[in-house]
Parts: C-alpha cells; structure tokens; sequence
C-alpha cells in the first residue's frame, strides 16, 4: 500500500516538474495566422473569401492553434469572435460556454466532453477511475443515473463512497432473502464479503473455521440451504448455529451411514448435522 | 520602333514563349510532391514555373506575352492541385476550361496513392471547389483530358497593350464614373447558428442474468437553438430530453420511480444579440456569466458597456426540484452579477482575463436563507493558464460565519503539437443543503479534496509520452484514493488513418487495482471515426483477506460516423468479463454489456 502511494506521489511530483519543463512552442507548434488572414479593415476580400458567395470562408483556423473540429465548424465567426477577429479571445472552453455542472469540476470540460456534442461523453468506466470511487465490476456497466440522481445541477459529488449509500435497500432487503445482516452480527462494511459483480456468492472468511465455503461446490450454496434458520443467530463461524442440516444437499440413511463409518472404525462418529461437517470440512473430504 | 526592329523584336519574343514552354513542361513533369512540414502543413516552395516565370519577366519585351503564359499554361497539363484545404472543402486549382465539371468527383492522391474522392461543388473557369474532410494541400489528381497548351501547343500571344496615354485616359475615365458602392448584406449572424437538433438513441445494460431482467432506456433528445421569434432580436432557446426505461431493475434505487421521463432543461426567450447593450433571458433559463447558478424558472437582465467586454445584471427565479426538475415554489435564488474580459497583446504577460461573479441569496425549504458569494476567473498568460473560483455561504441556521463551499485551482499549460499538461486541486466543501436523492443516500458532511495532474509531451512526431496522477481525500469516511499512470502512444502508427497507445495505472484507496489498455484511435474513412480500448484490471479488496478479488477484461468500441453535415450515427459497446472472482473461476457470471446506437440530425 505504501509502495502504490509512493508511486502516486512521485508521478504527481514529477509530472508537475515536467508540466513545468515542457516545451510551450518549439517547430512543431501551432503557428499564428498569417498576416494575409488577419488583417482586418483591409480591401483584400480574397484572404479570407472565396468568388462565389461571401459566407464560404476559406480562412485556415488550424493555425491558429485551435482547430476548429466538430461543431465548431458549424457555428459562425462571431459567435466567439465578438468583438473583431483582432481581439484575443480565451480558448478554454469556458471562454464560450456555460458550466452546467456548477463549477465542481473547474473549467477542464474536455476531459470528459469533445467537441461533436455535449452528448458524446468520453467518461466511462476507465475514466471512472480518476474519480474516488474506480468502477470494477458491475458498477461500469450500470446506467449512471444509479447513483447520479442530480439533474438540475449535473453535480456528481453527492453519490456517496460507502456501500451502503447505495446499497442500503439490498442490506436491509437481505432479510427477506437469506438472512438478516444486522442481526447476524454484520457490518455495512460489505467488501469483508461481497464482490462488485455480485452479492452472491459471498465470501465469508470465519466460516471457514467452522465448514470451509470458501472452496469447492459448497461456495455457490446459499445460506439458507445449509442452515434451516438464520433467524436470532449470530454468526462466527464458530459451528454453534445448530441449525445445519447435511441432509439439505446430501443424501443420508442413518443405517447406511452407521455401516460405512462402523467399516472404517470412525471414532466419535454419531448420524447427527454437526458430526458430519466436524470431519467433513469440505465437499469429498 | 522601326517596323522593322518590332517585327524582330516580336520574333525574339515568340521564341521566348516556346522555350518557355518547354521548360515549364518539363518542370511540371518532374516537379517533386511538396515536402510536409512536422506540423503536417505543407511548406511552401517556389515552384520551377515561378522561377521560370519570374526570370522570364526580366525582359521587359516579352512581359504581355508571358503574362498570358503565366495565366494559360497549367503547371502540369494532365493534373490539378489542390491549392487549400479548410475543415470539409478542398480548393482545386483546376476549373472548368480544364474539363472539371459540377458534381464530378476527382479521386485524390497523394504520393501516388489515392486518399479519397472529392465530388466538386463550386466552380469556376479556372478553380473549383470539392468537398473532402481528408485532403491536404499538395495533394493532385488525374483530369479527364489534358488542359490547354501544353508543350506542343502555341500560346495565344495576345496583341500589344495600347498605348500608355490611353491607358491613362481609361483609367481616369474609369475613376470619373459615378458608382454607389454595394455594401454586402447576407444572413443575420443569429440565423446562421439558428437550428434544430433532434437526437434519438436506445442503451442497453445487460448487466444481470437474462432471467432477472436489465436496464433498456430509449432516449430523444430535442433542442431548439436561437430561433428568431418573427422579426423581432428575440430568440428562443429550448432543450428536453424524453427517456423511457423499456426495463430497469425491480428495486430503482434512484428517483424518480416513473418508467416515462422528461426533463425540461431550458426553455427561453432572450435577447442577446452582439450589439445589444441590454439583454435579458426569461423563462426556464440557464443564465449567462452566473457562476454556481445552473437553472432557473425566473428571469436575468443585464446591460453592457459599448465595447461589449463587460457586463452587470441580476437574476433571479425559482429553482426546480432537483430529481425531476418539475417547477419548485418552496425554493428560489436571486442576485446581482457581473462578467469582465479583458485583453492584452502578444507582447504583454497577460493575453486574456476572463472573470464572472455573482452575489445573491437563496431560499431553501430546510435551512432558510443562505447568502452566497461566488466568482471564476481564469487568465491567459504568456505560456500558461490559470483558472480559479471558490464560493462561499452564510446560512444563520447552521453555519456561526461564512464558510467555504467549494473551491479550484487549475494551471495548464495550453495545448500543442510539442506537449501540454493540466493541474488542479479542488476542494468540495459541505452544502449545507443535504439533499440525498438515492434511497437511503448518507448526506455529505465534510466533504473532500481532489487534485489532478495530466502532462503529456511528444518525444517526436510519431511518438506520445503522457503522465497522469490522481489523488482524493474524502473527509466523511475518511477514505483516500490515489491513481498514477503512464500513457504512451504512437498517434500516427497507421499514418493519417490513425494510431495506438498503450498505459498503464495503478491505485490505491477502497481498492488496490492495476490496469493495463491498449487503445486504438483511428478515422478510417474520413468521416468515420474509430476509438477502440481492450483494458485488464486487477482489484483487490484492501478490508479483506489479500486474495485477488476481481480480474477483470474489459473492451470498449465507439464508432462515430458523420454520414452528412447533418445526420450522424454513434454506436457504442462497453463490455466486462469476470476472469477471477475472489481469486476462483466465476461460477454462471455473465459479463456486463452496455450496447447503445442514437443519431443526431440537425435541421
């Protein structure tokens, strides 16, 4: 962890450096327009016109270091150059347009918007990760209004970092459909056990302790397969449940069972749930 | 001149345009293809036929008749040129006289290859204009017939000029002449950027197992675009987007639960001309150098100074409710504002200023009155930028002095062919307007930090090297979450069709993660264009025992094609496969799709 920090840092000190070494002109630089181009008031029609109508304008805006791409092409000159085209104007996009996300994210709207549409947003799951909250799992393939519900602003700073912010519903709905978190004794901090792809199966550690699910056939078992109830319990994974039943996935006969185990001289061997998964700690075993 | 001397005097000179001639063929045949500068414009040489011509000029007898040359005789007989190119059209230095013709396409090439066709859509005796997105200048093409007088062929030799007196007296007579002068008057500017842009589009998340259902949203879009209301300087301005969730999760953890939405982003009637000195909004607006102030049902008045580089006002208005957007009466906002832009020269440290304010007050249904304060500004110096804004509240009922809400700071440096990079630190204070929209959303209480760090530098033409770190702080769970990467790219690979990068990043915060892509950024066909991205991700969960949680794939395809300047189709797939769930095989995981096609007409 804090070899990954030291990675961080040392990138963000380093880029600053050479953010502030970099080369800001040089040979292959952006050259200003042509003098031909940018004299305004002068009688020389042909810089910038062409003969068969004067809205075809052939004047070259490459040059002067910003391209005029997407439906900047579209938009006409004095939409921007206000007052003349001798009169600098910022080439930021916030110079033009307005912020719809209320300042939260400064003036840097390119990075998540080009310049085709407003729609064409190039900030997805990858990007997702520049954020506080990188998107693994099904987080990155969910529509973002699951968790950025602010339509009026467009502000994303509300959607919250802790699980629960979101998930609040499927842990209070867990109740209903395997077993009551709070009462089993488990936190919101759901990651101990879950992963970003899906609730189930999860991982729980301590039960291991006890009866192995971590591994093997018995990792896609829900609770309520094993133990008849999880109701009151509080659950260690220290095997004191008592409401496991072998029989819920394996088939026994007590008679046949008494048979086999009498062959192999088992000692301490009973037909009863927590006999079995006191030898038997995985599936085979 | 005894008649004579003139007539030797005109006989030198025809010898003069056949040797001409010849050496302007000859020069023609072997004139080299245009070397490109780095910048990718084409550098300008003096061809051989100006150096022919203008060391032809030097004899005053034969000036008439080479001017005629220099008008008629093509550089090359069998070929045209293309003399400019802007961002859809192609100058031709061909015309009709050379066989062009309206509609015809010319194919292009380009060191002997062919780039594409240009169909012509202006044209004249001797230029045409063709529409093409891929041309450079530099760039020839092949005509229908040879252009006249080429090598064998006699130039027309046109008589003597008269006399000088005449001449003279032509021109005074020409300069004598009444004339009222024809002041152009074409479109309005505000028709010209009027339209009517309609985007539809359908997405799909099969993210779940078929049998529990997915999420399928069907979207149009609508936006009206200074539209002039009868004769007046009034425009109208409107945008909505219409979505219908086809299917979506039984448990919609956001609001609102309607399976039919619309929202109603701005709906308008200003008058904001350029030469207007007051101006003023009204309806649902989204109002103009108002800093923090997105949307308002209200109204926004303002007046400028002559120059146009300043402006005041006040606004206020309802504010409509957060998730839905439907007209709110409990909450409102008012206030004053000013915006400011200044310039400098190229000479001084200051190019542009740039700087919007804003003080007002807000009613809120929960904490009453808040006072607020807020201004951006950003400066253009000579190699650098600099942004900032910060806003700050006082509301009496939880807060004891004014206290910050948010702030930023961001120093770029500005965008070139050589390199440029970006800072930020940003602060996201607590509004003190707690508004949780998801369902059982915690509220913000002490907000964070974030800082952002992007350079990126050409180690040469062909080759990108790019550097990008994050770092996050947030207050409530008192999480910290950093990112550092490096990008390096090769923009040019696949020539002008386009080209590649491979990065990586690492981080750490709720999760350790390491990815690795390779991205594909390419224009295949001019108006194609291609971005493709096949990433792997490794996470791992830092609350839990270290095995690896998740190993990802993940692929990403956009492809945007411009079929014409006012239909374009955007198809878009995201997916993720699952490799290793908690370090073991997933067991009956799907992967996660995300497949969406919208086009955009513009009217």
């Amino acid at each position: 962890m804090r070899k990954t920090w030291a990675i961080v840092l040392a990138a963000l000190v380093v880029g600053a450096g050479l953010a502030a070494a970099a080369p800001t002109g040089g040979p292959e630089a952006p050259t200003p327009p042509r003098k031909r181009g940018a004299r305004e008031g002068s009688a020389d029609c042909s810089a910038c016109h062409v003969e068969n109508r004067w809205s075809e304008v052939r004047f070259n805006h490459e040059k002067t270091g910003f391209p005029l791409s997407g439906e900047h092409s579209r938009v006409s000159c004095r939409a921007c150059h206000r007052q003349d085209f001798k009169a600098r104007i910022p080439d930021t996009c916030a110079g033009c347009h307005r912020d719809r996300h209320a300042s939260e994210f400064g003036m840097h709207c390119e990075g998540c918007h080009d310049a085709s549409s407003w729609r064409a947003v190039l900030f997805f799951g990858d990007g997702h990760r520049r954020t506080s909250f990188p998107l693994t799992g099904k987080h990155a393939v969910i529509p973002c209004q699951e968790c950025h519900g602010n339509m009026r602003d467009r502000t994303f700073q509300r959607a919250p970092l802790p699980c629960v912010g979101c998930h609040r519903p499927d842990f209070d709905s867990a109740a209903m459909k395997s077993i009551d978190h709070t009462a089993a004794g488990f936190g919101t901090e759901c990651l101990g056990c879950h992963n970003t792809w899906s609730f189930f199966p999860a991982r729980f550690a301590a039960h291991d302790n006890c009866f192995e699910v971590s591994r093997g056939s018995q990792r896609v078992f829900r609770c309520l397969q094993c133990h008849s109830s999880t109701a009151g319990l509080t659950l260690t994974g220290m095997c004191n449940t008592q409401t496991t039943t072998c029989n819920g996935c394996h088939s026994h006969e007590c008679a046949k069972s008494d048979q086999q185990h009498a062959t192999l001289n088992v000692m301490g061997y009973a037909c009863v749930n927590q006999k079995c998964y006191e030898c038997h700690q995985t599936d085979g075993r | 001149m005894p008649p004579d001397r003139r007539a030797l005097t005109a006989l030198a000179a025809r010898a003069r345009v056949l040797a001409a001639a010849v050496t302007l063929a000859l020069a023609g045949a072997a004139r080299p293809a245009l070397a490109a500068r780095p910048g990718g414009h084409p550098r300008r040489h003096a061809p051989p036929v100006a150096r022919t011509l203008a060391a032809a000029k030097s004899s005053p007898s034969a000036r008439p008749t080479f001017r005629a040359v220099a008008l008629k005789v093509p550089s090359s007989p069998r070929q045209g040129r293309v003399e400019f190119v802007t961002q859809k059209r192609v100058y031709l230095d061909r015309g009709n006289a050379d066989g062009l013709g309206i509609r015809q396409a010319v194919m292009l090439t380009r060191n002997g290859r062919p780039i594409g066709r240009c169909p012509i859509e202006l044209l004249s005796d001797h230029v045409a204009v063709c529409k093409s997105g891929r041309a450079h200048i530099g760039d020839v093409f092949k005509l229908a017939r040879a252009a006249t007088a080429p090598g064998g062929a006699v130039a027309q030799v046109l008589p003597p000029p008269a006399a000088d007196e005449a001449l003279q007296a032509r021109a005074e007579a020409l300069a004598a002449a009444p004339h009222e002068k024809v002041d152009f008057k074409g479109p309005s500017d505000a028709s010209r950027r009027a339209g009517i842009t309609i985007g539809a589009g359908i997405t799909t998340w099969s993210s779940y197992p078929a049998a529990n259902g997915a999420y399928a949203a069907e979207e149009l879009d609508v936006r009206l675009h200074q539209l002039a209301l009868g004769q007046t300087d009034l425009r109208l301005d409107a945008a909505l987007t219409a979505v219908r969730w086809q299917t979506w999760l039984t448990d919609r953890r956001f609001r609102p639960n309607a399976p039919t939405q619309i929202y109603l982003w701005e709906a308008e009637v200003s008058r904001r001309e350029l030469d207007d000195r007051t101006v003023f909004a009204i309806g649902r607006l989204w109002p103009w150098h108002v800093p923090g102030v997105p949307m308002l049902d209200g109204m926004q008045i303002g007046r400028r100074n002559e120059q146009g580089n300043l402006e005041w006002g006040a606004y206020g208005g309802l504010i409509p409710q957060i998730s839905t957007l439907a007209p709110a009466f409990d909450t409102w906002a008012g206030g004053l504002y000013a915006a400011a832009v200044g310039e400098g020269n190229a000479t001084e440290l200051v190019r542009t200023v740039r700087s919007e304010a804003r003080l007002g007050v807000r009613q809120s249904p929960t904490i009453g009155l808040v006072s607020e304060g807020e201004a951006v500004a950003e400066a253009a110096l000579r190699s650098v930028a600099v942004d900032g804004g910060a806003r700050v509240r006082y509301a009496s009922k939880v807060d004891r002095q004014a206290a910050l809400e948010q702030a930023f700071v961001d120093l770029r440096l500005p965008a070139a062919a050589s390199g440029g990079g970006w800072l930020q630190l940003r602060y996201l204070g607590v509004a003190p307007e707690q508004q949780p929209l998801l369902v059982a959303e915690l509220p913000s209480v002490k907000g964070g930090y974030h800082l952002l760090l992007d350079v990126y530098s050409s180690l040469r033409r062909s080759l990108r090297f790019g550097l990008f770190a994050s770092a996050h702080l947030d207050r409530d769970s008192g999480q910290r979450e950093g990112e550092a990467g490096i990008d390096l790219g090769a923009p040019r690979l696949f020539g002008e069709v386009g080209g590649m990068s491979v990065g990586g990043s690492i981080g750490q915060g709720w999760l350790a993660t390491r990815v690795a892509y390779v991205q594909l950024l390419a224009h295949p066909l001019g108006r194609v264009h291609v971005r493709g991205r096949v990433s792997a991700m490794q996470s791992e969960s830092i609350t839990s025992d270290p095995l690896t949680d998740l190993f990802e794939v993940g692929a990403d395809l956009q492809i945007e094609a411009v079929l014409t300047s006012r239909l374009r189709i955007r198809v878009r797939e995201l997916a993720r496969w699952p490799v290793l769930i908690q370090g073991q095989a997933p067991t009956g995981q799907l992967p996660g799709v995300v497949s969406s096609v919208d086009a955009v007409v513009g009217l």
